[in-house]
């Protein structure tokens, strides 16, 4: 029990403020991602060959850019991005430097996350909705999204748990977080105690985040009652 | 007034989009020519693959015909681009098989949802909403979800949203396939009262000739693409012309047969409406 109050008074403010950046870095690149991922996704699926714009040159690059977005690994467009990243906040470190990077990784990913969602809707109500005379605008907007926001809701959780993995690496530009403590303490000084702590710290927090992220959309979710 | 002259639709096939395309394209309606006059409740029939949902959806241009013209009340809307073409669709009704509620809107939105496209206030939208609920007969479920109704419901939902913009025209596809006898009878009653106390001309596409038998003042019928006979209900009915129009009589006696033992009993066939 003792031990237990010392390794707190030790490392306890160590590991609140890993938690805090874990997660003030990995909200802020979810939000970004999703400002660029979301008209990315919309994109992608109106102009798919069945799309309602389509536009087959366009979507081909698009999935491109998207594939090639994904299929970089995240610790090389870390460092590729750093000139990027100064000209955009100004300095390539700590938790601003990471966030450029982390949003980058993402976006890609967050189009696709955001095409499956929109290819989920059923055909038949977009096409009720050209019915009554909906533009495209309007389809997107009230149609698509509309109808897909709980798939939408769980895609977001899974893509704030992906960069919360990601972000165990931004520790190379000097972000911190609890990835970061865990790897400087555990694998560098071979204090297991505070590595396991960081480690159990991060599986309590996806846990909730997924647990919040499928109460949210089983609650917003009409169907199925 | 609706007039079709000489519609053909045509869709690539999968195999012609390899090498000379030109000839291997399916023809889903073949030169169409057919006139449906203002009030008429029209039934379009044929067996599957006829190409009815086709002709329906070239009338609100959901899909662009590849030859003819389609002129309502004198306009030919086979020219209409943009604007002209989303204004043209929100003139007319649309009902489907598989009633296409939203699914993450109530009842009442789903019914605002055509009006909402037009930019209506939305004090407009639900008081239009709720008289029309009423008119389907299920304003108390106005704060439901789709998911809550039976199918009869929410076919009754989405022909309440087919009539927010008073159209002038409704357009049916199978709108009673996924429906059980009783309801089928109860929904062929709305269309009816629609018809005859607001005047909307309506189009109906069904595989039933019992429907078309008890609410149709005229029918086309469709046989693989062509249109091989139109005319009043009963004229057809009774003296059918075409191989087609005899083969769809057939299996609709034997299907009655079945469902009518099955079911309701004989007597019930020819008390429909
Ligand atoms: N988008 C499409 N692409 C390719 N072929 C199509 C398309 N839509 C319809 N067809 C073809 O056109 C023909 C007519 O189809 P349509 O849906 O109009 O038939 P239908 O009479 O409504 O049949 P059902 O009673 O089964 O609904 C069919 O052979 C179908 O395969
Ligand atoms: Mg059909």
């Amino acid at each position: 029990m003792e031990a237990l109050q010392t390794f707190f008074e030790n490392y306890g403010a160590l590991l609140g403020r890993g938690t805090l950046d874990t997660l003030l870095m990995t909200s802020i690149s979810t939000v970004f991602a999703y400002v660029l991922g979301i008209p990315l996704g919309i994109l992608v699926t109106l102009t798919a060959p069945q799309g309602l714009w389509p536009h087959p040159v366009f979507n081909t690059v698009l999935g491109w850019i998207l594939n090639i977005g994904r299929s970089i690994p995240f610790i090389i467009l870390l460092v590729a991005l750093i000139p990027l990243t100064r000209f955009l906040v100004g300095t390539a470190l700590g938790v601003a430097g990471a966030i450029v990077p982390l949003v980058f990784a993402a976006a890609p990913f967050v189009g696709r996350m955001v095409e499956q969602s929109l290819a989920e809707v059923d055909g038949g109500l977009t096409e009720a909705a050209q019915s009554f005379g909906a533009s495209i605008g309007q389809i997107v907007y009230k149609v698509l999204l509309k109808e897909s926001v709980p798939s939408l809701i769980r895609g977001a959780a899974i893509t704030f748990i992906t960069l919360f993995g990601y972000s165990a690496m931004a520790g190379t530009v000097g972000a911190g977080g609890l990835g970061d403590i865990a790897i400087r303490y555990g694998y560098q000084r071979y204090q297991d105690d505070v590595m396991i702590a960081a480690v159990l710290l991060c599986i309590v927090l996806v846990q909730i985040v997924q647990s919040i992220g499928d109460l949210a959309a089983r609650k917003i979710d009409k169907r199925n009652r | 007034m609706i007039q079709i002259e000489h519609l053909s639709k045509s869709f690539d096939s999968p195999a012609s989009r390899n090498r000379d395309s030109a000839m291997s394209c399916h023809h889903a309606l073949q030169d169409v020519s057919l006139t449906i006059d203002d009030g008429d409740i029209f039934g379009i029939i044929g067996s599957s693959g006829a190409g009815k949902s086709t002709l329906v959806r070239c009338i609100n241009l959901l899909e662009r015909p590849t030859s003819g013209h389609i002129y309502v009340d004198g306009n030919e809307i086979t020219r209409y681009r943009g604007r002209q073409l989303l204004q043209l669709r929100a003139s007319m009704g649309m009902i489907f098989q598989h009633f296409s509620l939203f699914a993450q809107r109530s009842v009442l939105r789903n019914v605002t949802f055509p009006l909402e496209i037009q930019h209506e206030p939305r004090r407009t939208c639900d008081s239009r909403a709720r008289e029309l609920l009423q008119l389907v007969g299920i304003a108390e479920k106005e704060e439901a979800y789709p998911s809550q109704l039976s199918g009869g419901q929410q076919q009754r939902v989405a022909i309440a949203r087919a009539l927010a913009n008073k159209p002038r025209v409704m357009l049916c596809d199978e709108a009673t396939s996924a429906l059980d006898t009783a309801t089928t009878v109860s929904i062929l009653r709305l269309l009816r009262s629609i018809n005859v106390e607001l005047g909307v001309t309506i189009i109906i596409i069904t595989h039933s000739l019992a429907v078309t038998e008890r609410i149709c003042n005229k029918i086309a019928v469709l046989d693989k693409g062509r249109l091989v006979e139109q005319g009043p209900t009963r004229e057809i009915l009774q003296n059918p012309q075409s191989q087609a129009t005899r083969e769809l009589l057939v299996a609709d006696t034997v299907a009655a047969f079945h469902g009518a033992e099955a079911a309701v009993g004989p007597a019930c066939k020819g008390a429909f409406l």
